[in-house]
C-alpha cells in the first residue's frame, strides 16, 4: 500500500489545485505580456517629390493664364475659374513620384502546345507592376472563348465542381474540360488558395466584367505574379488550332 | 579517317554559325506612363491639352491608344475599366489624341514618346463629371495556327477625371459613414477605425478634415488631418490620416489608429470633421468610446493570484519541513 506524505494527508485538494493553477497562471501571464497589439500597416509613399504635372492650355475664350486649386467651392475657385475656364492637377496629390507607374509581361503569347484528351496543357506568363501612390489593380479578360478557324470552341472551365470568373475552384480532373487560369505571387486575390485553384476568364464577347488578378492599396515596386493558363479537352473536341486574346489592363489607384 | 574529318569540319562550322542564327524567344513588354492620374476642371467650350509620357521598357512594339470609361470599384480608390472603348457621343467632351485613337503606332524599345490628349468641354449648363482612362494597349502578335495559344495583350492606363462646369461653383454633399467605434475599448490595445466619406454629389471632390480624440477632461489627445484623397461622384472612400514621413517633407497616408496609454480610463470622444479645401465645414460627427484597463486588470489579478499561490505553496513547504 502506497504511503502518503504529510502534505498530502494535511490538504490533498489544495495540493492538486496548486499544481494545476501554476501552469495556467504562467501561460496566461506569458500571453498577456508577450502578445503585442495588432497595428494597421501604414501605407507609405516614401519616394515622393513635389512637382506639378506637365500640361499646356489652349482656349478660344481664354482671358488669363492664371489658375487655382479646385478647392473652396464657390469661393476662390470661382474667381480664378471664371477668368481661365480650366484647371488641371496632374499626378498624385500634386506630387510627382520618383518612379513611374509601370507594367510588364514576360511574354506576349501563352502557348499551350498541342492539346490531347486526358491530360492538361499549361503555359505561364509573369506580370510585374510598379505603382506609386496608393496602389494599383490589374484586370484580365478574354476576347472570346478559345476558338478555331472553323469556329469550334473550347469552353471556359467550371473546374472540378464549380468556379466562376470571381471565385476560384479546385481543378484537378482532366475530365473537367475547359480553359482557365491560376495566379500566384504578390497581391493576388485570396480565392487562389493554391496552385490547384483556377478561374475562367471573363468573356468580353458575352459581356463579362474584367476580373481583378492583382490588387493593392499600397505603393510598391516590382510586384510580381505568375498567371498559369490551363486547358483540358474531351476526346470529341474538333481538331484545329484554337486561340483567343487575353487582355491585361494595369490601372493606378486615384 | 575521312568521315571523322568531315564530322569535325561540320561541327566547327555549326559552332561558328550558331551565334549568327537568331534565337527564338518569347517577346516581353514593359510600359510605364506619367502622370498616372489627371484631374481637370473645365468650362464648356474650353480646351485643355495634357501630355503623357509613355516609355517602352521592353522590345520594339506597336501600341494602340484607346479611351475607356472607368467607374470606382471600391472605397480604396480602385476603378474598373470598361472593356469597350468609350463612345464619344455618350460624353459631354470632345477628346482627341495626337496618335489616332484605335490606330497602332510604333515605339522602339527603351524609347519615351509623348502622347497628347486634347479635351474640350461641350456646351452644357449642367455640372457633370466624366471619368475615363487613356488605355495604351500592345498590339497582339499574329497568332501562329500550329498550336493552341493565347496572345496576351498588356495595357497600361492613366486616369483622367473631368468636371465640366460653367461657373466653377460645385455642389457638395458629403456624408460620413461606417463610423462604428466599439463602445468599450481596452486601453492596452490599439483603437483603429475605418470610417468612409460618401460623396453623393454629381461631381468629384477632394475634401479635407480632421480626426480628433478628446480626453474625459476635454483635452485634445490626438489631432490627425485627413489625407486629401479624391472622392469621385456618387462613391465613397475610406478616410486615411496624413502624417509626414521621416524626411519631414513627404506626406504619407496612414490608417486612423490610436494607441492609448494603459492607464487611460474613461469616456473618450472621437470626432471627425470634414471640410472643403478652403476650410468650410461640411459635416462632423462624434462618438464616445469607454477606455477600460481590461488587460491590465486581468494581468494584475493574475499576478496577485500567482503571488498568493506561491505564498501558500512556500508556506506549506515551510510547515511540512518544520513538522516532519
Amino acid at each position: 500500500m502506497p504511503t502518503k506524505t504529510r502534505r498530502e494527508i494535511l490538504d490533498p485538494g489544495r495540493e492538486k489545485l496548486g499544481t494545476l493553477l501554476l501552469p495556467v497562471l504562467l501561460v496566461s501571464s506569458i500571453y498577456l505580456l508577450a502578445s503585442r497589439p495588432a497595428h494597421a500597416q501604414s501605407m507609405r509613399s516614401s519616394d515622393y517629390t513635389i512637382r506639378l504635372g506637365n500640361f499646356n492650355m489652349t482656349s478660344g475664350l481664354k482671358s488669363s493664364t492664371s489658375y487655382s486649386l479646385t478647392d473652396t467651392v464657390g469661393q476662390i475657385v470661382a474667381d480664378y475659374f471664371s477668368s481661365t475656364g480650366y484647371h488641371v492637377k496632374a499626378g498624385f496629390q500634386y506630387l510627382y513620384t520618383l518612379y513611374p507607374f509601370s507594367f510588364s509581361v514576360s511574354s506576349l503569347t501563352a502557348d499551350l502546345g498541342a492539346l490531347s484528351p486526358g491530360s492538361f496543357s499549361t503555359a505561364a506568363t509573369t506580370l510585374t507592376v510598379t505603382a506609386p501612390g496608393q496602389g494599383y489593380s490589374v484586370t484580365a479578360m478574354e476576347s472570346s472563348k478559345l476558338t478555331s478557324a472553323n469556329s469550334n470552341t473550347i469552353p471556359d472551365t467550371i473546374c472540378d465542381t464549380s468556379c466562376t470568373t470571381t471565385t476560384a475552384g479546385v481543378w484537378n480532373s482532366t475530365s473537367a474540360y475547359g480553359f482557365g487560369y491560376n495566379v500566384s505571387g504578390s497581391d493576388v486575390p485570396a480565392d487562389f488558395v493554391g496552385s490547384t485553384y483556377f478561374r475562367p476568364f471573363p468573356d468580353i464577347s458575352l459581356g463579362g466584367t474584367p476580373a481583378t488578378v492583382m490588387t493593392s492599396t499600397a505603393a510598391g515596386k516590382n510586384r510580381t505574379a505568375t498567371v498559369t493558363y490551363k486547358a483540358a479537352i474531351s476526346g470529341t473536341q474538333a481538331e484545329g488550332s484554337y486561340s483567343t486574346q487575353i487582355v491585361y489592363i494595369a490601372t493606378p489607384v486615384y | 579517317m575521312k568521315k571523322t574529318l568531315n564530322a569535325a569540319v561540320i561541327t566547327c562550322l555549326t559552332l561558328l554559325i550558331s551565334p549568327l542564327v537568331p534565337r527564338a524567344h518569347a517577346q516581353s513588354i514593359g510600359l510605364s506612363i506619367s502622370p498616372p492620374t489627371v484631374e481637370i476642371l473645365l468650362s464648356p467650350n474650353k480646351k485643355v491639352i495634357q501630355t503623357f509620357q509613355l516609355t517602352n521598357q521592353g522590345e520594339n512594339t506597336e501600341i494602340v491608344p484607346e479611351i475607356h470609361a472607368v467607374v470606382p470599384s471600391d472605397s480604396a480608390g480602385h476603378v474598373v475599366v470598361d472593356p469597350a472603348p468609350l463612345s464619344p457621343t455618350k460624353i459631354p467632351l470632345i477628346i482627341s489624341c495626337d496618335h489616332t485613337l484605335g490606330t497602332p503606332f510604333s515605339i522602339a524599345g527603351g524609347a519615351t514618346v509623348p502622347v497628347t490628349l486634347s479635351v474640350e468641354g461641350a456646351s452644357s449648363d449642367t455640372v457633370t463629371d466624366t471619368y475615363f482612362a487613356l488605355v495604351l494597349k500592345v498590339v497582339p502578335s499574329t497568332p501562329s495556327q500550329t498550336h493552341t495559344l493565347s496572345p496576351t495583350l498588356p495595357a497600361i492606363s492613366t486616369l483622367v477625371f473631368v468636371t465640366l462646369t460653367q461657373t466653377g461653383t460645385l455642389p457638395i454633399n458629403l456624408e460620413i459613414g461606417n463610423f462604428d467605434p466599439p463602445l468599450v475599448q481596452d486601453s492596452w490595445g490599439v483603437l483603429t477605425i475605418t470610417p468612409t466619406i460618401k460623396n453623393t454629389a454629381p461631381v468629384m471632390i477632394r475634401p479635407k478634415g480632421t480626426y480628433t480624440i478628446l480626453s474625459p477632461q476635454g483635452k485634445t489627445i490626438l489631432s490627425l488631418p485627413f489625407f486629401p484623397n479624391l472622392i469621385l461622384k456618387t462613391s465613397e472612400r475610406i478616410i486615411l490620416g496624413e502624417k509626414m514621413a521621416d524626411d519631414g517633407k513627404t506626406p504619407e497616408a496612414i490608417s486612423l489608429s490610436w494607441s492609448p496609454h494603459w492607464y487611460d480610463v474613461g469616456p473618450y470622444r472621437l470626432h471627425l470633421a470634414v471640410t472643403t479645401e478652403g476650410g468650410t465645414k461640411v459635416t462632423e460627427i462624434e462618438k464616445v468610446v469607454w477606455l477600460l484597463p481590461i488587460r491590465a486588470t486581468i494581468f494584475t489579478a493574475l499576478l496577485a493570484l500567482s503571488a498568493m499561490t506561491l505564498l501558500i505553496y512556500f508556506k506549506k513547504r515551510q510547515i511540512s519541513s518544520t513538522h516532519p
